[in-house]
């Protein structure tokens, strides 16, 4: 890609979406993410639908290692999406897009969490026995093998432990160890040095062995 | 080489994501320190154990989204047409206020344009959105709806967060999810979007630095400790025993030191806290002597020589208290008590 960003911006605003032709679609779909966010942040809206397009799985699969299930998962990615387009003006060229992206989504995912924490405390206060008879239900119905019963155990654990780190530390633990990207990646996607995403990450790992400790030590022997 | 700067190495190690150099220099530290070498085996352990497999997406988001945002575009369309009738309250509250000041101060001109009806819905107009959300919001704490109320300022800004009200917002949210909604994870996330967002507003709030230094201590507990003080705040009977009870969990907390505020004003009937020097001493003093749990009498000790050292001027008086404080069991309560001396300069006795 030649165009500076401003260039791929001027090149973008200056096309009505409706007279878009499929040569245009085609561009849109060979930019870079960032000189997408910028066209989204004038305003086109093709590029917002190419950013959905390009992220979607990775924002679904963040949402639901979170949450924990498909309908839950599906309401924050989407929701994180509807969050990027309103708050694109917030978003700034020096970090990366998709990181940005991911820290609106493991938010969203938390929020989601601690609501549905609110309301099982609420409902356990007003029929605290009826409650439990349900929950033990669904876990017996949803639940049907030794392995399921373990994988499931585990998910949860994960996705209680990932709520203790602060934003930055999961943003860091989860492009790392989901996601892949290296050190250096994340350092230019979140805006901070090399040695600043080891040290988050350590914290991270040390945060999520507190909580999982029994988990993994107890596994390793089996 | 100190475990100290080996520990970013160690995370990088995990993940394989040494350079050849930092691998050797990683290697000579773990050869000759028992301690980092178990720290980096069992983050290894750890990480193994977290499966990384990714839940695929079977279907397509973008029309649910492309729908979403049309509803929500429409309904905000809606909600700017009745923003006048919406906010008529505060904007009513603005208009008797300017009237109110005309009459006092200006010409009658001017208070004659106020008066006409037409410049009241100019001034709902004029009104930015979060100025809106944030009367809204007092509307709503006032019927007790501090729910609405919260939500009210969150979407007021994160819609608007370029509004000159925004951090204003941010501080009545963060304030409402603490005192009124007891909402410990979302009070600390305000907080630190303030501190971060609008560094000004957050540094001249003394009670937003000392509730976000709270909340991010009880954060390691899972607000347990937060949890156990309100608890011990509704018992109107055994109030005092049940704060003693929190000391005696989390001592030397901010929590545990929260709770000996409250023991002083349980002792003495009313707010001590506001009043300040010597009646605040007298009433944790009388606190201290009516502690039944050792523990609990250590942590007023230091509560008592913290305010001979910071408010009485009397550092023989705190070195005391301190004294006392060094020789309790507990040892979170005994360091505290040590690290006071050395700001005073002493040594303990």
């Amino acid at each position: 890609m030649n165009e500076t960003p401003e260039a791929v911006v001027n090149l973008l605003v200056g096309e009505s979406v409706l007279s878009m032709t499929p040569r245009d679609e085609m561009d849109v779909a060979s930019l870079a993410d960032s000189e997408l966010a910028l066209a989204l942040k004038a305003g086109n809206e093709r590029a917002f639908e190419e950013l959905v397009r390009r992220h979607q799985g990775r924002v679904y699969a963040v949402a639901y290692r979170l949450t924990g299930n498909r309908e839950d998962a599906l309401d924050v990615a989407q929701e994180s999406f509807l969050k990027a387009y309103r708050k694109i003006h917030a978003w700034q060229p020096m970090g990366g897009f998709l990181a940005w992206l991911l820290r609106l989504t493991t938010n969203q995912a938390i929020d989601t969490l601690r609501r549905r924490k609110r309301q099982v405390h609420e409902r356990l206060a007003d029929d605290r026995r009826g409650d439990e008879d349900e929950r033990l239900v669904v876990v017996a119905t949803s639940i049907d093998s030794g392995r399921e019963v373990r994988a499931h155990e585990i998910g949860e654990r994960v996705r209680a432990a990932l709520t203790v780190l602060s934003p930055t530390q999961r943003t860091v633990f989860i492009l790392r160890h989901y996601e892949g990207f290296q050190l250096s990646e994340i350092a230019e996607e979140i805006g901070c040095t090399v040695g600043s995403v080891k040290v988050h990450l350590f914290r991270a790992l040390k945060k999520l062995q507190k909580q999982l400790g029994d988990l993994y030590e107890v596994r390793n022997k089996r | 080489m100190r475990c100290r700067k080996v520990r970013g190495l160690i995370a990088a190690s995990v993940y394989g994501d040494l350079t050849q150099e930092e691998q050797v220099e990683l290697e000579g530290h773990l050869a000759s320190c028992p301690a980092c070498r178990a720290q980096a085996a069992a983050l290894e352990r750890m990480t193994a154990a977290i499966p990384i497999e990714a839940p695929r997406l079977a279907e397509d988001l973008l029309p649910a989204i492309q729908r979403r945002l049309r509803e929500a575009q429409a309904e905000s369309a809606a909600r700017q047409v009745w923003r006048p009738w919406r906010y008529a309250v505060p904007a009513g509250v603005c208009v008797a206020l300017l009237v109110f000041i005309s009459y006092v101060a200006v010409d009658r001109p001017v208070r004659q344009d106020i008066e006409t009806p037409s410049s009241e819905v100019a001034l709902a107009d004029e009104l930015s959105p979060v100025q809106c959300a944030l009367g809204e919001a007092d509307r709503l704490a006032q019927h007790h709806d501090y729910t609405t109320a919260y939500r009210t300022l969150k979407q007021a800004v994160d819609e608007y967060p370029d509004d000159a009200s925004v951090a204003e917002a941010q501080l009545r949210r963060a304030d409402i999810a603490f005192s009124l909604l007891k909402w410990y994870p979302e009070a600390y996330d305000d907080y630190e979007a303030l501190a971060d967002l609008y560094p000004a507003v957050f540094a001249s709030s003394a009670e937003s630095i000392h509730r976000r230094d709270l909340l991010a201590e009880a954060r390691e507990h899972d607000y347990a400790s937060l949890h156990a003080l309100d608890a011990a705040r509704r018992d109107g009977e055994n109030r005092f025993a049940q704060l003693e009870g929190v000391i005696g969990r989390y001592p030397g907390t901010f929590v545990a030191s929260a709770a000996a505020e409250d023991m002083a004003r349980v002792v003495a009937g009313k707010d001590t806290a506001k009043e300040g020097g010597p009646e605040r001493l007298a009433a944790m003093e009388r606190a201290r002597d009516k502690c039944t749990k050792a523990i609990a009498k250590r942590q007023l000790d230091l509560e008592v020589g913290h305010i001979y050292d910071r408010e009485m001027n009397d550092p023989a008086k705190a070195r005391e208290c301190y004294d006392q404080v060094v020789k309790s069991d507990n040892s979170v309560l005994a360091r505290l008590a040590r690290q006071s001396l050395a700001e005073l300069g002493s040594e303990p006795h």
